[in-house]
């Protein structure tokens, strides 16, 4: 990824906006009616929606020119797009879009979608994601690389630089990963279970501290 | 789509926006546009402490392992990105510590952390939330059709700004 590219990320702020969309369709007694009555027509809106969704997500990180439906929807993309627009993660964003309207119009997904095994690593994400970077450069680099420090060695100006440790097969990452995701999980649990909970008490605690004392209340035009 | 794990941070986003909307959005739809006001300004007190706190153990925790050599294999190994992830860590005891107080705080300043550079999404995220926040504030009494043509109006804002939001970020290790 180049810095340019940067520049624009689809990531955030539509995203943001569109849960709100998303927030309020689930509370309009329109859309509530429609799903109420028009069953079938929404199953299979839900099911195009989906598929649609899912193939314009998958635009590729790199290279669209290698496959004919990739370089199409980079070709419909440009002219909609501002100006050097990070195409991957504009995809991946509009994607999302087609993805959670069409959950939206399905409510028996929704329900698959709120089963506990998947409401648990929606609860666990937030530490998965906190602890799976420095886990990666720690525990998996040292399951696949080992830990002792390679040797220095000459290079071809014959001057000593650090050695460098070699990637031992995809094999060897396959079976890493094997113990590596259930411990990332378990380090999570840990995290969610005992450093967030002390987290929301401490945050508590400040609130209780900071705020004004019931018979201090002044009337306010704002909220508190 | 999900091997690159490039629509992770979307969700995050966007489950933000739908979070932080939901129960106002409720509760308006009741008419008690002051109980969702209140519920707002609950949020919005504790949004911060909620997001920098554990942001802040998990640094410091990286901080300590690292002045124990911890990247010292990531650093020598052949995977570029690895190596150029883990941070390096000062001669002294004195620039260790400032560099640990430098990303506390430029995490949240020009979203960027050297001790795990995945840290760059927080401070979007977090200020995402506020500007969920005041859309509500402002559009709490505003008819439900008028909101949502409102959202899908920022929507397309947003759109066109590129996500004018991310110019300040750059999702590099600094050297």
């Amino acid at each position: 990824m180049t810095p340019e590219s940067l520049t624009s990320l689809a990531t955030f702020g539509m995203q943001f906006f569109w849960g709100v969309f998303l927030s309020d369709l689930q509370n309009n007694e329109a859309a509530a009616a429609l799903l109420n009555e028009r069953r079938r027509l929404c199953r299979l809106l839900s099911a195009a929606l989906l598929v649609f969704g899912f193939t314009i997500a998958s635009f590729p990180e790199g290279h669209p020119e290698w496959m004919p439906w990739s370089q199409a929807q980079k070709d419909f993309m440009t002219p909609i797009l501002p100006r050097r627009p990070d195409y991957p993660r504009f995809a991946t964003g509009i994607g999302l879009e087609f993805i959670t309207l069409g959950l939206h119009f399905n409510p028996w997904l929704r329900d698959l979608l709120a089963t506990r095994p998947l409401l648990w690593l929606g609860k666990q994400s937030f530490a998965v994601y906190l602890l799976h970077g420095p886990l990666i450069r720690t525990v998996l680099i040292w399951m696949l690389y080992g830990t002792t420090m390679p040797p220095n060695v000459k290079n071809k100006e014959g001057k000593i630089v650090p050695g460098r440790l070699r990637f031992p097969g995809t094999a060897k990452l396959g079976w890493s990963l094997l113990i590596w995701i259930p411990m990332n999980y378990g380090a999570a649990m840990l995290w969610t279970g005992y450093v967030d909970p002390w987290c929301a008490r401490m945050t508590e605690r400040l609130v209780g501290r900071i705020m004004q004392e019931p018979e201090e209340k002044t009337p306010a035009t704002l909220p508190r | 789509m999900l091997i690159q794990g490039r629509i992770g941070v979307s969700i995050f986003s966007f489950v933000t926006g739908y979070v932080c909307a939901l129960k106002p959005i409720k509760l308006c739809r009741q008419g008690n546009q002051e109980a969702a006001f209140k519920s707002i300004g609950r949020s919005a007190l504790r949004r911060v402490p909620r997001l920098v706190l554990p942001t802040a153990i998990i640094t410091l925790i990286i901080w300590f392992f690292a002045q124990f050599g911890a990247f010292k294999i990531a650093k020598h190994c052949d995977s570029f990105w690895a190596g150029a992830t883990s941070p390096d860590v000062p001669r002294t005891l004195w620039g260790s510590v400032k560099d640990l107080v430098t990303n506390l705080v430029v995490t949240w300043t020009w979203g960027h952390n050297r001790y795990d550079g995945n840290h760059w999404t927080l401070m979007p995220l977090l200020k995402g939330s506020f500007w969920i926040y005041v859309f509500m504030l402002g559009t709490g009494y505003v008819q439900q059709k008028y909101r949502m043509l409102a959202c899908i109006g920022m929507y397309f804002y947003f759109w066109m700004a590129g996500d004018g939001e991310s110019n300040c970020i750059l999702h590099l290790p600094s050297s």
